[in-house]
């Protein structure tokens, strides 16, 4: 009840608080000048009478003090006091405060590196118009197959038919060329920037009449790139520009804050009606309004609950898809929040888990590793600290202090840490969009600090700040009440006490250090065996060339002439033609079923060559032929299969010259949507050896079905070109002859061993990100470890000198040193497997060939941490064996 | 007199909001008010009085303004809030229970056992 109040009257006093000190004193002089006229008016002499006064009304000061504390102002008294002390004491001391502030700042970085990530894609609102009313629509096939893209003719019904949504609009990414630049952007619905709130810097947005087929093709361009190609030219509206040869007049120019509904930056949107312009269209499918291709997001009328919209969509989407074959056709539907760029999912989480704990490690480590050295620092302290607390300051006044000194250490280095962490975004960020050819070809949005990354990072700060040095300020207070003011606390007689709590910090560093060293290990032993993989084709002579969707319309011809002036190329030797390239993805799977016999059905992987492709990867036959070329132009009904599919489908057979029947999907443009269904009976005319066709993660083969290309085309098509001598000096050289056919078409030319390398790049770099991380961990556990011996053989060089004088020799006290430490090193290792075998099971979706308790890394890394454990306590040991009893008996 | 003090001591507040509650006072009329109304059988150390006043204040409780005193010179005074009424209310009557509790139970006799 009196909380407003009192908040209310300590807001006052730190506002007014000059005005508050000087009523105060007014308002005592007041009392004892009031008090001296009455003691003079009842007779005491004027010269008596106000040194009564001020004698009968006590210590102003005190009576002071004693008010600043009722108005809870002497709290803040003390803390900035506090704080001018702690500031003077780490500036005072600058190489422990730089060493302090860096390890938890990498600590702190590292984990709001990693916060400002996961807020950019999961908690930051979108940045549209009330974001959180937009759900994206799928629908399920009866065979639980999700399907996010729809037709426009299914986009068209779903407007008419639902009554869930204000707002229904729909988009598409496509590509075109300006300029000889290749740009990322957006076939959009007439009515999504309206939607979307999608600001304007210029002109006006794409509007529903644009999508009316009489309308003039328009386009609205990104404000980058309105600043970029046009020099933010004020008469670009009304202009025309030239898109992938398409002239497009330019209505409008968007805000620079407006960037849609992806992490990606487009940088022009076309009305959907303009997408054929791009030749995005598959060919498969004759009739456009049934290519499926769009994503439909509606806004939610308010009042609707999602999961009553949900419900109707569900039996919106059967009828309006009534239209698809049968296998696609929607049983249900399902709605998908787009108030931000992901939404959770439990496959997410077990992703994110082991990289998120890996960071955890690493604060932990750094965070105990400043609790060890502050609490180093508060037992020097221990002197002043005992003259204080005898001096009548009481324990947790001297213990607020102390915090306060390591939350001003922490504080500084949040802000080093946010700094860190946005340079090493900034640096990602460019790595990312320079290194990857992307298929959305978009540059990701820029991964900025919100207010939540500036309070994670405060927080975090504050929190390890205050509970890394409160256990030590906690444990220096209590330890030096009663000894501290003894000359020595360690002196001949007074028992000497080791800090439990120094060795409880000790071992949990090593033991975190040695989770994070076999987490290491793990994946080093992943790349080791992953860079070890065998394709089992010739990787050294071939390239790769990829058509990049979007860019080109799919038709035979174009593919017949690009191989003809490949083949015409000097040093060229074979041009092979495949649905999909081996190491750039896992093969589509089609049904086999292998005979009416036994009328078995199961899945195998699959893929349409030319009979070239064997020759151009070198890819062996164990029996039988490859296609001849008269087979792949007439798409004759012959399949080559894998020495495995051999074995899985007529185990002890020979299966030259069986049949089956293979049913084998089509896919629309993008790529995700299975269109139709085609079967077909094929004769196995041979076995090859069997290779990895699918990511190099996912191992040879299980099973491969080579078939002739189909009459007619697929938009797959990629080519394979085998060269002699070194692949590398070829490309240029590929590339202009690709450029020659057709400038606009876009390719991915790489060698196949480039192709190879990518693919061990991300296990590369994360086993050396873990191996950093580790090292980093193991080093600071070993600081740590070599301060405690060094810290306890110092104090106990007396007893060391008495043992000596004694008669105990070298080995004997050097063992006796060493032992502490091999005590200390056990548990910690003991600690350490027992925590890592619990946790390296969240590791399992990283690794490649290698177990979660793999042996080999259980073995070595506890030992790789023994070895520098041991080096990091047998120095500070043998220093011990070097005491002079004589002069350590003077000591001190 | 000290054991009345220690006795007295944890309810100066109530004192001083009783003394308020007569008329807005400054603190050394609060004293003065205080001593009067116990008859001279209260000693309070003169300046223990002013933690206690800022203390209400804090509270709210008691709000302060600055005014003339009797012989013109500026002086703070403290007037009771509708909040101190209350409380004075509240622990007038808690008084109250709690002296008619102690002195029924110290009038126990034998007999009522």
């Amino acid at each position: 009840m009196t909380l407003i109040a009192r908040f209310r009257s300590l807001v006052a006093g730190i506002l007014r608080r000059k005005s508050m000190e000087s009523s105060m004193a007014d308002e005592m002089s007041f009392h004892i000048d009031a008090y001296t006229r009455d003691l003079i008016r009842s007779g005491v002499p004027p010269s008596e009478a106000e040194r009564r006064a001020r004698l009968e009304f006590g210590g102003i000061e005190v009576y002071k003090e004693g008010c600043r504390e009722a108005r809870g102002l002497r709290m803040l008294d003390d803390l900035r006091a506090d704080l001018r002390y702690a500031c003077r004491t780490l500036v005072k001391s600058p190489s422990f405060s730089i060493t302090a502030i860096l390890t938890l700042a990498l600590g702190i970085g590292a984990n709001t590196g990693l916060f400002t990530m996961m807020d950019t894609l999961l908690l930051r609102p979108v940045p549209v118009h009330d974001p959180s009313s937009l759900y994206q629509l799928f629908g399920r096939s009866a065979n639980r197959i999700k399907f996010g893209s729809f037709s426009i003719r299914e986009y068209d019904s779903v407007i008419a038919g639902n009554h869930v949504f204000t707002q229904v609009i729909a988009d598409l990414q496509v590509r075109a060329r300006l300029q000889n630049r290749s740009l990322g952007g957006y076939g959009v619905s007439g009515n999504y920037f309206q939607t979307l709130g999608g600001g304007i810097a210029l002109g006006r947005p794409i509007l529903p009449e644009d999508e009316r087929p009489s309308a003039p093709p328009v386009v609205v361009l990104s404000y980058a790139r309105w600043q970029g190609t046009f020099n933010g030219d004020p008469g670009i509206v009304g202009q025309t520009i030239e898109l992938s040869g398409n002239r497009l007049a330019v209505v409008g120019v968007a805000s620079a804050a407006f960037t849609g509904l992806d992490p990606v930056l487009p940088e022009f949107w076309v009305p959907l009606s303009a997408k054929q312009l791009f030749a995005a269209g598959s060919g498969l499918v004759s009739n456009e309004a049934d290519e499926r291709s769009l994503r439909i997001i509606g806004r939610l009328r308010p009042g609707v609950a999602e999961a009553k919209a949900q419900s109707s969509m569900s039996v919106l989407l059967p009828r309006i898809s009534e239209s698809r074959p049968m296998a696609m056709q929607l049983v249900d539907a399902s709605l998908e929040s787009r108030a931000t760029y992901q939404s959770w999912n439990h496959a997410d989480v077990a992703n994110v888990l082991p990289v998120v704990g890996a960071f955890a490690l690493i604060l932990l480590i750094a965070c105990t590793n400043l609790s060890n050295v502050l609490l180093a620092r508060a037992l020097n302290r221990s002197r002043e600290i005992g003259v204080r607390l005898s001096l009548g300051a009481s324990r947790s006044r001297i213990v607020r202090q102390l915090v306060t000194e390591t939350a001003v250490l922490s504080l500084i280095a949040g802000a080093v840490g946010l700094a860190i962490s946005h340079a090493s975004w900034t640096l990602i960020r460019r790595v990312i969009v320079s290194s990857f050819s992307m298929k959305s070809g978009m540059p990701i949005v820029e991964i900025n600090p919100d207010y939540r990354v500036f309070i994670f990072a405060f927080v975090l700060a504050l929190a390890t700040g205050i509970v890394f040095g409160l256990v030590p300020a906690l444990h220096a207070t209590r330890s030096t009440l009663n000894s501290a003011l003894r000359a020595d606390g360690t002196s001949f007689g007074s028992r000497f006490r080791r800090s439990r709590l120094r060795d409880a910090l000790v071992i949990a560093q090593f033991a975190f250090s040695l989770v994070l060293l076999i987490g290491a290990g793990l994946l080093l032993h992943s790349t080791i065996k992953f860079g070890s993989v065998q394709p089992g084709f010739d990787v050294a002579h071939s390239i790769s060339i990829q058509l990049i969707q979007g860019t080109y319309s799919p038709n035979p011809m174009l593919l017949a002439r690009l191989r003809e002036r490949l083949e015409a190329m000097s040093g060229a030797s074979t041009v092979a033609a495949a649905m999909r390239e081996p190491l750039r993805g896992s093969l589509p799977r089609a049904h086999v079923s292998n005979g009416p016999p036994q009328f078995r059905v199961s899945d195998a992987g699959y893929n349409e060559v030319t009979p070239e492709y064997f020759s151009v990867l070198e890819i062996p036959f164990v029996r039988g032929r490859a296609f001849a070329p008269a087979e792949a132009r007439a798409g004759a009904p012959v399949a080559v299969i894998s020495e495995a599919t051999a074995k899985r489908f007529w185990p002890g057979e020979d299966p030259i010259g069986k049949t089956f029947e293979v049913t084998t999907p089509e896919y629309s443009a993008g790529g995700r949507e299975l269109l139709l269904t085609a079967s077909r009976t094929v004769q196995v005319i041979g076995i090859a050896k069997d290779v990895v066709s699918a990511w190099l993660s996912d191992g040879v083969d299980a099973t491969c079905i080579y078939l002739t290309p189909k009459a007619g085309n697929s938009p797959y098509y990629s080519l394979l070109f085998r060269v002699s001598g070194d692949p590398r000096s070829f490309v240029p050289a590929i590339r202009n002859t690709l450029a020659s056919v057709d400038p606009s078409i876009e390719f991915d030319v790489r060698t196949m061993s480039e192709v190879m390398d990518f693919q061990i790049l991300p296990f590369r770099l994360a086993s050396w990100g873990a191996a950093i991380l580790g090292l980093l961990g193991l080093i600071l556990a070993s600081i740590g470890i070599y301060g405690v011996m060094a810290y306890t053989v110092s104090q106990r060089t007396r007893e060391i000198g008495i043992r000596m004088a004694l008669g105990a020799d070298a080995p004997s006290v050097l063992w006796m040193n060493l032992r502490e430490g091999f005590r200390l090193l056990t548990i910690a290792t003991a600690g350490g497997l027992v925590l890592a075998f619990a946790l390296s099971r969240i590791m399992r979706a990283m690794l490649f060939g290698v177990g979660a308790n793999d042996p080999a890394t259980f073995v070595i890394a506890p030992a790789v941490l023994c070895v520098i454990g041991l080096l990091a306590i047998y120095f500070p040991s043998r220093k011990a064996t070097r005491v002079d009893p004589t002069v350590a008996l003077r000591f001190e | 007199m000290g054991k009345d003090i220690d006795l007295l001591r944890g309810t100066l507040d109530m004192l001083i909001l009783k003394a308020v509650s007569l008329g807005p006072q400054h603190g050394y009329g609060v004293l003065l008010r205080i001593q009067q109304l116990a008859k001279g059988n209260l000693q309070i150390e003169q300046g223990s009085l002013y933690p206690a006043l800022h203390r209400l204040e804090h509270k709210g409780f008691i709000e302060a303004e600055w005014g003339e005193s009797d012989n013109n010179r500026k002086a703070k005074f403290y007037r009771l809030t509708p909040a101190g009424k209350r409380q004075l209310r509240l622990e007038t009557e808690s008084w109250k229970r709690h002296g008619d509790m102690i002195a029924a139970f110290l009038s126990a006799v034998p007999e009522e056992l």
